[in-house]
């Protein structure tokens, strides 16, 4: 009897921290929507390639580096390749300025809980990206791919303002 | 399927109700994973989430799925609370409340989604709550007037029955056992029910999208008509019985007043 009480005990106080957490960093603003912290201008600094297959026989690491010429293989036919700065703004529009292209502009939406970043560029024609990580500074971005391994892709990013 | 209550419930009742809802329920969770990227009734998984956001400090993502958890629950108390204080004269009445919440809840998802939607995540995240919430009616419904031998969105202890009542059949007692066996088919029923659902939903969400948040109220409306017809036929039944057995009994009393005495 007494031991259900002490659960029972915890288990309340346990919600009612919650509760209490969730209500002071609303009120407080604290903790921004999702929405609100991707606006801005981001910059990418680098992409791995995560939980992949092996690369090769010798291949033991966890992480790999890729580099440009790997991008433009994994990127061929999405809309973020080439892309080097993404500005997101509040109504929703995306521009991305690529490297040896034009600048092109697609709709932003998020999904989900804020964890599923959708690209629209018209005509249904749409990509997905899973949000990993997204702080003020820093925001990675996660996708699966199988042209030169199979395994998740991340797109690193630092804010530039 | 509604109009009986716990131990009244036959084999066939259970297994009409399971199938039934437990292909709808297949049906939210499909269209809400494609529409929303988030499940409306796999609630083990958001508590995995919850715990997950807990742990990084997210707490604006805590905050909605504290949510989603809490409407999911607060979803089972409404339809319970319905369900045990319910007219006991009017118990098809009772138990067709909570589901006519649920399909009010997803004609609201339809018409937003398919006039009013701007895909911001706010109106991402109260789809998908309304969405919990119709889902958490239906299971404390169901699994309330099942005496709790239905569960259709819980598929993790739906799984774990079904691999126990599996595992008892190996024993030729246990295959003997109608009890037994008319579990394990009512389990296998609702699981794949529930499949075939997602798998139908998964199917036609691209062409439909949010319309097809109609055709499950279409199929949910199905299911309280059907009741209700059963209903109607079986009141219908007993008023004739009961005039006809009213009208016997006043012939006797005036064929026993009409009797000549004999002295």
């Amino acid at each position: 009897m007494n031991l259900t009480r002490i659960i029972f005990t915890i288990s309340l106080i346990f919600v009612g921290i919650l509760v209490t957490i969730i209500t002071f960093t609303t009120i407080t603003g604290e903790s921004k929507p999702p929405e609100q912290l991707i606006q801005g201008t981001w910059k990418e600094v680098a992409w791995r390639y995560d939980k992949h297959d092996k690369l090769d026989g010798n291949s033991k690491e966890h992480t790999i580096h890729i580099n440009d010429e790997l991008k433009e293989n994994i990127s061929e036919g999405l809309h973020i390749r080439q892309s080097e700065t993404w500005i997101f703004k509040d109504n929703a529009q995306l521009t991305l300025i690529k490297k040896k292209e034009n600048p092109i502009s697609l709709r932003w939406r998020m999904k989900g809980r804020g964890h599923i970043l959708a690209l629209n560029y018209g005509n249904q024609n749409k990509e997905y990206y899973q949000i990993q990580k997204l702080t003020k500074d820093e925001m990675i971005l996660h996708f699966e791919n199988d042209t030169h391994t199979r395994g998740i892709v991340q797109i690193i990013f630092k804010k530039v303002n | 399927m509604l109009r009986k209550f716990n131990q009244s419930r036959s084999f066939v009742d259970n297994l009409k109700l399971g199938t039934l809802t437990a292909f709808t329920a297949g049906m939210v969770n499909v269209s809400s994973l494609v529409l929303f990227f988030s499940f409306a009734s796999n609630v083990t998984g958001h508590y995995a989430i919850l715990a997950e956001e807990i742990s990084k400090g997210k707490w604006y993502q805590v905050a909605i799925v504290f949510s989603w958890i809490f409407l999911f629950l607060f979803g089972s108390f409404i339809a319970n609370f319905i369900v045990i204080n319910g007219n006991k004269k009017r118990m098809f009445l009772a138990h067709a409340i909570p589901i006519l919440l649920e399909i009010a809840c997803f004609i609201v998802v339809g018409i937003y989604g398919h006039y009013f939607y701007t895909e911001t995540l706010l109106e991402t995240e109260f789809l998908v709550a309304l969405l919990l919430f119709s889902m958490g009616l239906q299971n404390g419904l169901t699994a309330s007037i099942s005496n709790f031998a239905i569960k259709t969105t819980h598929l993790t202890g739906l799984t774990t029955d079904l691999a126990i009542h599996l595992s008892l059949l190996t024993q030729a007692k246990y295959r003997n056992n109608i009890e037994v066996v008319q579990k394990f088919k009512l389990l296998l029923s609702i699981a794949v029910s529930y499949t075939v659902g997602g798998v139908f939903a998964g199917s036609i969400i691209h062409f439909y999208e949010f319309k097809v948040f109609f055709y499950i109220s279409i199929a949910m409306l199905f299911i309280l008509l059907y009741d209700y017809s059963r209903v109607y036929i079986a009141q219908r039944r007993m008023v004739k019985i009961k005039r006809n057995s009213t009208f016997a009994r006043e012939a006797k009393i005036v064929a026993k007043k009409r009797l000549p005495k004999i002295s």
